[in-house]
């Protein structure tokens, strides 16, 4: 199968996702798609499978251009994609959701059979009567992929696939892509924004920036010019060197000290642990979806109640106590989604300041300057609306209200969907607190991001806390085993 | 307790939840597609004026339970196209037509009221009614019972065991999936709107030709679409668990009655109102499985996990999304 991506523009309001982009995925290829968060890859492809309509251009498929490409006529093409957070339905078993394949809805026996045979042949195991909501990320991407293979998919569209999965799954999926290629028919279009994916996997790479085709790549790839194309020239160096890794702290007295506790948040109950935390340390929470480790930040905060054993903070016991009195011991969370749970979407950036320092409400003005936009280099105006603010922006203000004299600072996922300025400005300054004797303890979903700032690793795996490693001895594949289950901790805890 | 005095309450539930049944499983099927119809009072009561004064003038109760779900589709056609089409708030729609619903209710019935009409009369089946206990509270009374079974078991079997019910499930649960698989998301949701409104309009035609015959001002039945929406959430959008929902409530309702007699002393209102609050009560048990507290005590005292139900289960996504965006 041939396609080809003739000048597409897509435009959202004033911005333009997509401007003028031209590509080719020649037949018995894996072409990789490779750029920043918001460059505009995953439109693109929504566009090639038909969920979005472009503003300008074409899509033209085996010769014949395709004007009007629904998401039903792109499936009767071929053109499947796997798309970022599963498209699926959780709470129905894995055999309906096959069933719905696409096409005509299969009957229960029709759907098991089909199931059966495409699991024999790509050498995955499902359950079928299972609900999916069970299954692992890896699992559900099985799925998803069965589902694809089943309707004889000729262009894979894989939207950044390996996000939540193990190395070792991250191998086995790649091994079925390279088979799917084989018969030099099929095609795979792959987008990530991880170059090293890219270079184990494709054959060919298109790299986009704001929008922009910015440069096309053949295999043997290069690291240097991908990299400059994805980041400009300028940057690429500065994305290139990579940060010190902290020591780890050794000795001193602990700042936070659990005890036996078990944190229970809405969906979940962790298992009984305990972990101490020494000042200085930045400590990196390691776990696949439904691994606890945001239950446990949660709990931290105080968010989700510990129902049993004890949590202490500087000496203070907090376990069972409300959110405020964590607050009032200086523990402070930055949630994951960051309009939803950390900021007030309809209230001005001042207001937010009034809010984070209720005693200095008529400094209010001067503690915007001084703070967000004197040290984080927040550019909006005072008046805005918080639900204006781009997503870097967004997790600048939640920062720059953090106050100073905070001892435990607590992320979950600080640097999710933000542009590499930004995430190297939030390290920097994770590495100051911590330096100025703040704990900072975090979670993300980037397994490298992960394990190259933090000075210690957590990892959560189904629902407690599995091993505890410092900063020398760990690295992916190891992590990831022990947080999808395949080693069984104990020989590996330092 | 005889057993005669027995039969005659079971009866009495099943006759007292028959409409409910139907207008729960009408708004299950509706909002297991996705969308809410918070017109169902409305429709109750308007489709209970249409089906007495259709069943007068036709001078059959049958066509006058056809009439009725014919203006329960109406009324959920409008909230279709106003909620799914034009794209207004279903929550703001539907809740203006509950009032909009009972205000021309009384006003085009008010020739209606009072007047005697024919009603849906009394089942005997041969045979089948003579069986114990259960034989003459189903066969041998209003066929309003009987119909409200059936239902039960096709709207079960429709939703869990056929193609299109499969799809209904899966449009409520994530439409956004749905349509990125093919599946003609707002036709389903339409459609099941209708099926659902039509529902509610029989649980009206119900009303006004057996369980309470007859029209006026104020009708028998009002009330009973906003208790059936709580039904709705209560049996955890499952069919069958609905249907329980509904004889629960009914059950409340007879037993109140029953305990009149047993206990002359006791305010009358109170046994009215008493159902109410039981129910909200029975929520609360029922949903008590999700709270992380409760799991917590019943992973050390195992066993309270064995005394409280299994949670009914979660709403449909595409429910969850409705409300999370409001009006």
């Amino acid at each position: 199968m041939d396609v080809v991506l003739s000048q597409i523009v897509k435009r959202f309001g004033p911005l333009a996702a997509n401007d003028d982009v031209t590509m080719r995925f020649a037949p018995g290829t894996i072409h990789g798609l490779l750029g920043e968060n918001g460059a505009g890859k995953s439109t693109l492809m929504r566009v090639l499978c038909g969920v979005l309509a472009p503003d300008g251009g074409e899509v033209v498929v085996n010769g014949r251009a395709c004007p009007g490409l629904t998401p039903e006529g792109a499936g009767a093409l071929g053109i499947g994609m796997l798309s970022q957070d599963p498209l699926d339905f959780p709470p129905l078993p894995v055999w309906e959701n096959f069933a719905l394949g696409g096409g005509p809805v299969l009957s229960r026996s029709q759907a098991k059979a089909r199931l059966a045979a495409v699991c024999a042949r790509m050498g995955f195991v499902l359950p079928p009567d299972a609900p999916v909501s069970r299954l692992t990320v890896a699992e559900r991407q099985q799925l998803e992929l069965a589902r694809l293979f089943d309707r004889d998919v000729r262009l894979l569209i894989l939207d950044e696939p390996t996000t939540g999965i193990s190395p070792a799954q991250k191998e086995a999926l790649f091994g079925v892509l390279r088979a799917f290629v084989a018969d030099g028919e099929r095609v795979v279009a792959l987008v990530t924004h991880k170059l090293a994916e890219a270079k184990e996997l494709c054959d060919t790479v298109s790299v986009l920036r704001q929008g922009r085709l910015v440069g096309s790549f053949a295999a043997p790839l290069s690291t240097t010019a991908i990299l400059g194309a994805m980041f400009g020239a300028e940057a690429a160096c500065a994305v290139g060197a990579v940060p010190p890794r902290p020591a780890p702290v050794v000795g001193g007295e602990a700042l936070l000290r659990v005890t036996d506790a078990v944190i229970a948040d809405e969906k979940i109950v962790l298992q009984p642990l305990s972990v101490a935390i020494r000042p200085g340390e930045i400590v990196g929470l390691a776990g696949i979806s439904g691994g606890g480790q945001e239950a446990f930040l949660r709990g931290l905060a105080g968010i989700a109640p510990v129902v049993a054993g004890s949590l202490a903070v500087a000496g203070r016991e907090l376990a069972g106590k409300p959110a405020t009195r964590f607050l009032n011991a200086a523990v402070h969370y930055l949630p994951a989604s960051r309009l939803e749970e950390g900021l007030f979407p309809g209230l001005t950036l001042l207001d937010h300041v009034r809010l984070a320092f209720p005693e200095r409400r008529a400094e209010a003005r001067a503690i915007f300057a001084e703070r967000c936009v004197g040290r984080f280099r927040l550019t909006n105006l005072p008046e805005a609306k918080a639900a204006r603010l781009s997503g870097g922006n967004q997790q600048r203000l939640l920062l720059s209200l953090v106050p100073d004299d905070t001892r435990l600072l607590l992320a979950d996922n600080p640097t999710r969907g933000l542009d590499a300025a930004s995430i190297a400005q939030i390290w920097d300054h994770f590495r100051e607190r911590a330096a100025a004797g703040a704990a900072v303890v975090f979670f993300s979903e980037d397994l490298d991001e992960l394990l190259a700032h933090a000075g210690r690793v957590l990892v959560f795996f189904n629902r407690a806390l599995v091993a505890d490693l410092k900063a020398g001895i760990f690295d992916a594949a190891c992590v990831g085993d022990l947080m999808t289950g395949r080693t069984v901790p104990g020989q590996a805890v330092a | 307790m005889s057993l005669d005095y027995l039969t005659a309450l079971i009866a009495a539930v099943l006759f007292a939840a028959a409409p409910l049944i139907l207008a729960a499983l009408g708004e299950t099927i509706s909002e297991r597609a996705g969308v809410i119809n918070l017109s169902l009072d409305g429709t109750v009561l308007f489709a209970a004026m249409v089906a007495f004064a259709a069943a007068r003038a036709t001078d059959n109760p049958w066509l006058g339970l056809a009439a009725g779900g014919l203006a329960g589709a109406g009324i959920a056609a409008v909230l279709g196209v106003f909620g799914l089409l034009l794209g207004a708030s279903e929550l703001a729609v539907g809740f203006v037509l509950t009032l909009f619903c009972r205000e021309l209710a009384y006003f085009m019935g008010h020739g209606q009221a009072r007047q005697p009409g024919p009603d849906l009369g009394a089942l005997n089946l041969p045979f089948l009614s003579d069986l114990p206990l259960f034989g003459p509270a189903i066969f041998r009374q209003s066929p309003v019972v009987l119909l409200s079974l059936v239902a039960v078991g096709l709207v079960w079997f429709f939703l869990m065991r056929t193609r299109a019910g499969l799809v209904v499930r899966a449009v409520g649960e994530a439409p956004a999936a749905a349509v990125a698989r093919g599946l003609a998301v707002t036709r389903t949701q339409f459609l099941c709107c209708l099926a659902g409104g039509a529902l509610g309009g029989l649980a009206g035609g119900l009303y006004s030709l057996s369980v309470k015959p007859g029209w006026g001002h104020p009708q028998g039945c009002e009330g009973a679409g906003w208790i059936a929406l709580a039904i709705v959430i209560f049996g955890g959008w499952k069919p069958v668990r609905v249907a329980l929902g509904a004889l629960f409530f009914a059950a409340i309702q007879v037993a109140g009655i029953a305990l009149q007699d047993v206990l002359p002393g006791l305010s009358g209102t109170l046994f009215q109102i008493a159902p109410f609050p039981v129910m909200i009560l029975t929520l609360l048990v029922v949903n008590l499985r999700r709270s992380a507290a409760f799991r917590e005590a019943a992973r050390r005292v195992p066993l309270l996990g064995r005394l409280v139900p299994r949670t009914a289960g979660g709403a449909p996504g595409a429910i969850v999304g409705a409300l999370d965006k409001g009006f």
